[in-house]
């Protein structure tokens, strides 16, 4: 199951080089929010891909139909085959399948549509409303846009969404290669047999006032005005996240053997309900996706942390890295850093940006992090890129209501 | 007048599009094969609604209607169709409710071989050609108090989705030009069926426009009480 394109739309690059090259040098897209009320929002920094030019990457007749999140979605899918050097009209029908993940849907499509409907009334509704808010939407319009008629999903789990989408793809290659090793006729198949690629990942735009006014309930955003200080994960100082928009997508062919790596391990748990005495659920996904890749932690070169940037949150993290690990064994980053929490977006991001630091065995850094207290028993590349032999990476992500996901990619 | 520049006014508006050039062969292309899918047309639709205040009903501006089909139909929701004469002519718009479902009014009243039972002015009609949606029909009155049995061929073209009907008489006899308009509207208690005729007479006609427009008023009067009562009665069957 190998990743052979990548496709990127973030704060800090657009087109996988530009975000890749930023990354190393430590490059942040974090940036004061100009467009919020900052008497009515108490957050006041973001990651904005100030970069795109929907014209540049989506046709007239769909961005009309089509969410801001959407818009990256197709965008990062067109990357991310060309960078794989594919042309779908190339595949049978049924060999391509889609797999995306929002945690929000179309929600400044939304916004603007409910805007008219309470100022002008119900005649004034754009009738794409219907397909833009729908966290389908991104999946719909890739899918149709390329003709993928293999199988095509979405997945919805706030944060932890991205690596849960790109597993699901995993999954259906899996049964794609067991149909077609039975035959295609086999009743024990789930009808994938001629599936043979996967355009797959998370993309988010969750900086409309209305998204905005939804994530400000949950208090766990930073409401610093400083670019430089307003998301520190793993810090002394840590005081929330900042949010972002943009994500990945990427092409998973079964079929190949090049490309950037494998999708080797995944695993995905549950938190406890709150106020009991149960740990977290971190930790027992980290464990899992290492028994599903059939490695040892030792194997593991550099953990991409999920970078909550809450005090309590990091904390659970860090334990859960330094239990499977070892006190401060294992390097650990949080690009995210230079981008903000991109909900769905993130883990596909992180994944990409994992294969990226195989490719060139380094460590992209942690920007903005100063002082990790003694309580953290992890090795924070804080700063600047480290150099280091990579063949295994550990990503992590957790989304908002207990959801937590770990992949393993291998080179 | 709805004109092609507003249609393509409308489909770039709602397709988010470049300006598009219905002129030419694209007129008589589906709005299908010319890149529009059903999303966008009924979008197209809504844009028209708003901006030209008048309802556009969902199977009006479909993939499988060209822009040629399109524009009459807006026109004809629009009722900027009738042409009236130059010299001022005359004009009648006579109503009826009929308690019944759209299906039945519109299939009954289009029925044009049953008129001589729907209408009790008609002896005869007889179908002289039909072309889709248009049919041709030569009608025979009664004879009149004089003896005359008056007889016409007139020229119907009827729409199913816009639920209007365009009339006009081919040999028009007195009529310098006889046009009459058909519309069916839903409203409380049934469907609204409204007469609209524009006509003048020749002057060597008998009769001046006042006069005939009396005439066709009380006609027209008559005979909509007259299919009210027909179109609901066969409900009970």
């Amino acid at each position: 199951m190998r990743v052979t394109g990548i496709g990127v739309v973030a704060p800090n690059g657009v087109g996988t080089e530009e975000y890749w090259s930023a990354t190393l040098a430590g490059k942040s897209g974090l940036d004061r929010l100009t467009h919020l009320d900052p008497v009515r929002y108490p957050t006041m920094v973001g990651g904005v891909v100030a970069d795109f030019f929907v014209s540049d990457h989506v046709p007239a007749r769909l961005a009309v139909q089509t969410d801001r999140g959407t818009q990256f979605g197709l965008a990062a899918a067109a990357l991310a085959l060309a960078d794989a050097g594919l042309d779908p009209r190339e595949l049978p029908p049924f060999a391509l399948g889609v797999v995306t993940s929002t945690a929000s849907g179309g929600n400044e499509f939304g916004q603007r549509e409910i805007q008219k409907l309470w100022a002008d009334g119900p005649d004034h509704i754009g009738v794409y409303q219907s397909i833009a808010w729908f966290y389908a939407a991104t999946t719909g319009q890739v899918s149709i846009r390329y003709g993928a008629r293999g199988p095509c999903g979405v997945v919805v789990s706030e944060q932890a969404g991205g690596l849960d989408a790109l597993a699901q793809a995993r999954r259906m290659l899996r049964a794609a290669g067991a149909d077609s090793a039975a035959g295609a006729d086999s009743a024990a198949g789930d009808g994938c047999a001629g599936t043979r690629v996967m355009l797959a990942g998370g993309t988010e735009a969750p900086l409309s006032p209305y998204a905005m006014l939804c994530q400000t309930s949950n208090g766990r955003m930073s409401t610093s005005a400083d670019p430089l200080r307003a998301y520190l994960p793993f810090d002394a100082e840590a005081s929330g996240y900042v949010p972002g928009e943009g994500g990945a997508m990427m092409v998973l062919d079964r079929a190949a053997t090049g490309g950037y790596g494998e999708i080797a391990g995944y695993a995905a748990t549950f938190d406890p309900a709150p106020g009991g005495h149960r740990r977290p659920g971190l930790d027992r996904a980290v464990e899992a996706a290492l028994r599903d890749a059939q490695i040892p932690a030792r194997d593991i070169d550099v953990v991409f942390a999920d970078g909550a940037g809450v005090p309590d949150l990091d904390w659970i993290e860090a334990a859960a890295i330094a239990r499977v690990f070892g006190a401060r064994a294992v390097p650990v980053t949080v690009p995210k850093s230079m981008t903000g929490r991109l909900y769905a977006g993130a883990g596909a991001l992180d994944v990409a940006t994992a294969l990226l630091a195989l490719r060139d065995q380094v460590v992209p850094p942690t920007v903005g992090v100063t002082e990790v207290p003694a309580r953290h028993l992890i090795d924070l590349v804080v700063g600047e890129p480290r150099e280091v032999p990579l063949r295994s990476a550990l990503v992590l992500a957790r989304g908002t209501g207990g959801f937590n996901a770990a992949m393993v990619l291998r080179k | 007048m709805f004109t092609v520049d507003d249609l393509a006014g409308a489909l770039r508006e709602a397709s988010g599009d470049e300006p598009v050039d219905l002129t030419g062969p694209a007129l008589d292309t589906t709005l299908g094969d010319l890149g529009y899918d059903s999303l966008a047309l009924l979008e197209t639709s809504a844009v028209i609604q708003r901006l030209y205040q008048v309802a556009v009903p969902d199977e009006a501006v479909v993939v499988d209607a060209t822009p040629r089909v399109v524009l009459e139909r807006v026109r004809a929701l629009l009722g900027g169709d009738v042409p009236t004469g130059a010299g001022g002519g005359a004009h009648t718009d006579n109503a009826v409710v009929i308690a019944a479902p759209m299906e039945r009014v519109w299939s009954m009243t289009n029925d044009v071989e049953s008129w001589p039972h729907l209408f009790d002015e008609y002896a005869a009609v007889e179908v002289l050609e039909r072309r889709g949606q248009t049919v041709r029909f030569r009608l025979t009155m009664h004879p009149d108090e004089s003896g005359t049995a008056w007889s016409w061929v007139s020229e119907r073209h009827a729409d199913p989705v816009t639920r209007t009907v365009r009339a006009h008489r081919v040999e028009t006899g007195p009529f310098a030009y006889m046009n009459i308009r058909w519309e069916y509207r839903p409203v409380d208690g049934g469907v609204q069926m409204r007469w609209v005729q524009d006509f003048a007479m020749k002057p060597t006609a008998p009769v001046d426009d006042a006069t005939m427009a009396d005439r066709i008023n009380n006609n027209s009067r008559a005979q909509q009480q007259r299919i009210k009562t027909l179109v609901e009665a066969a409900g009970d069957e």
